[in-house]
């Protein structure tokens, strides 16, 4: 509870933590509050829909943990202010700010409506300024604490038809990297600031997204699940690091960037049109969860089987490993 | 060497009314209420993150810390009374006030016979579980709650305990645990917010909850992973619940 008397941190026990989470009625953001939950922690949870929270609240609330409901969209600033003051009335500390409430429009550049273009840099780029704003006065009063950006691999590469969300995606890596550097001039070594990339995650955002392309938008595989982005984040929060990329593919898609930068990028573009937007079926066109919220109560998955694609491909590879062993064995033994 | 600015000491309550003072003069006062056997010295690190804003005054209830109290212990009545004689005679009626433990009792009791010298309220604590009024209870939970405690804090209990004496703190905990508090914190009129330590043992949750809705202006706070003595060990988040309180009743402007 005490600023670190040297200023030197690496990370926190996690339990008792007060978390701000912005997004938390759906997807990622929904999943670490349940996870830091089962933390013992204490949840300030956010975003547009207020049942949604109240829902995970009480899912919080069944796990151990503690939280309240402050719905805020995260446009504005002085909402997101809000968040923050009531976090410390309520709790008197904030020793973690997650952003991960972010909205995507799908479409080729020139038919993707301009307001819905303007609207996405606003809720995931300024939405996400605002919720620094509010959380590094904070944590650098405290002397402490960290905040956790969640950005997405397509911050590292793009895709088509999504110029918006990629364009926010890499503007808040940069974001990141900006206020670690000023953090770390001023000497302010308590405080961190990390980023996540996730590489496909099983929430509802597709559904919810967007979409002027005239294709149904679907889950690109592999899919991993939230529960997997809200176990780095936990461990994000135990020991703080710049960045993490969150699913293997996304891991050797962001290194092989970094040889066969125009390859990767032909890839990509190649397979956002193949599997991210069905050949099959249509979509009309809609500005999805953009200007008004999903309807219902939300959800951490999105139907896209993260998990049982995950165990799928866990039990591939281990029956390729034992495959390879056998046969490697049976050769050395002839 | 306390970190405290200069003594202040004043005729009241018919004794020499010690109490400790930090904070520039200009600043609005806010009173700090020691609990069962304390002093004003384990509020220091809570003054020491309220100095900039206000002029933190830490009061010795006679017969505790550096007041002199009659050879017959106070009950619950006899420290409110001497409160509100200490704030009358020192033009405090009205300042913010924040207890701890039973000195949110001696509070509460102060609402019921003086209640046009309260401000704004933080019941930081507040003693006693309805259900737990024991010695054994009330014991085996104070020792439990030692383990959440900052370091440094046993010593200086341990100190407070000694130059109050066995007498006077037997005596005081029996009025303490025959004190109705739940009847009179319905007196308390002004915004008032009550703040537990999540670990703390000897307040659970479900008495700071039936506390705060017998508040007519009430709300709650919880500090994660803090025990009892928040104003020791838990200074900081207590001191920004504080400002909180205080911002939303712009009492600073007073
Ligand atoms: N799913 C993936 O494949 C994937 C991959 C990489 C990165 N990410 C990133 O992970 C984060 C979470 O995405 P997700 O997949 O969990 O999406 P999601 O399920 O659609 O959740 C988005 C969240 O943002 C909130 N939100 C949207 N607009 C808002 C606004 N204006 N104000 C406040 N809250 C708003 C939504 O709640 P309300 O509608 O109730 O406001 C919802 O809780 C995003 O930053 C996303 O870019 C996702």
């Amino acid at each position: 509870m005490e600023p670190s008397p040297a200023g030197y941190f690496d990370g926190m026990r996690i339990k008792d933590r007060v978390v701000v989470v912005t997004g938390a009625s759906s997807g990622i953001g929904r999943a670490a509050a349940l996870a830091l939950a089962g933390h013992d922690c204490a949840l300030v949870l956010t975003a547009r829909r207020e049942g949604a929270l109240q829902q995970v609240a009480e899912e919080c609330t069944a796990r151990g943990g503690q939280a309240i409901v402050v719905p805020a969209d995260v446009t504005d600033a002085d909402a997101v202010q809000q968040v923050a003051r009531q976090a410390l009335d309520r709790f008197g500390r904030i020793d973690v700010w997650i952003n991960a409430a972010a909205v995507t429009v799908f479409g080729p550049f020139q038919d993707t409506p301009l307001q819905d273009f303007r609207r996405v840099v606003d809720v995931n780029l300024m939405g996400y300024v605002h919720g620094c704003r509010a959380a590094l006065a904070v944590l650098r009063e405290q002397g402490r604490g960290v905040l956790i950006n969640v950005s997405s691999i397509v911050g590292v590469i793009a895709q088509p038809y999504t110029p918006a969300y990629g364009t926010t995606k890499f503007a808040i890596r940069a974001l990141s990297t900006s206020l670690r550097q000023e953090l770390w001039l001023d000497g302010a070594r308590g405080v961190k600031v990390c980023t996540v990339l996730p590489a496909t995650i099983d929430t509802p955002l597709f559904q919810q997204a967007a979409n002027y392309t005239g294709r149904e938008v679907r889950a690109m595989p592999p899919v991993y699940t939230p529960e997997r982005v809200a176990h780095t984040i936990v461990s994000l929060v135990r020991r703080p690091r710049r960045e993490v990329v969150v699913g293997p593919m996304g891991r050797s898609l962001v290194l092989q960037s970094k040889f066969t930068p125009g390859f990767v990028e032909k890839l990509m573009a190649f397979q956002v049109h193949r599997r991210h937007l069905s050949r099959k079926h249509p979509a009309p066109a809609g500005s999805g969860n953009l200007h008004e919220p999903a309807a219902g109560t939300g959800s951490a998955r999105g139907g896209w089987h993260g998990g049982r694609r995950t165990a799928l491909r866990r039990t591939a590879t281990a029956a390729m490993l034992l495959g390879a062993a056998v046969a490697s064995a049976s050769r050395r033994q002839r | 060497m306390t970190g405290w600015g200069r003594p202040e000491f004043t005729a009241s309550a018919g004794t020499r009314v010690h109490a400790a003072v930090l904070g520039p003069a200009d600043a609005p006062d806010l009173v700090c209420v020691h609990g069962w056997g304390c002093s004003h010295r384990y509020f220091g690190p809570l003054a020491r993150r309220l100095s900039g804003r206000f002029r933190v005054v830490a009061v010795d209830l006679p017969g505790f810390g550096s007041t002199l109290g009659p050879a017959e212990p106070l009950d619950v009545r006899g420290l409110s009374t001497a409160l509100g004689d200490w704030m009358r005679a020192t033009g405090r009626g009205g300042a913010a006030l924040v207890g701890n433990s039973a000195g949110c009792q001696v509070i509460a009791d102060l609402a019921v016979h003086s209640p046009e010298l309260l401000g704004p309220v933080v019941l930081s604590g507040p003693s006693v579980d309805r259900r737990a009024r024991s010695y054994p209870r009330q014991f085996g939970r104070i020792l439990v709650d030692m383990r959440w405690e900052r370091v440094g804090l046993t010593r200086l209990l341990v100190r407070d305990y000694l130059r109050c004496g066995p007498r006077r703190l037997r005596a005081t905990a029996r009025f303490l645990l025959a004190d109705p508090v739940e009847r009179k914190l319905g007196h308390i009129r002004t915004p008032a917010v009550v703040v537990r330590g999540s670990r703390d043992t000897i307040v659970p949750r479900a008495w700071t909850r039936e506390c705060t809705a017998l508040l007519p202006q009430g709300y709650s706070a919880e500090i994660p992973g803090a025990g009892h003595i928040l104003n020791y060990s838990a200074p900081a988040e207590l001191a920004r619940i504080t400002c909180s309180l205080l911002d939303r009743t712009g009492s600073e402007d007073r």
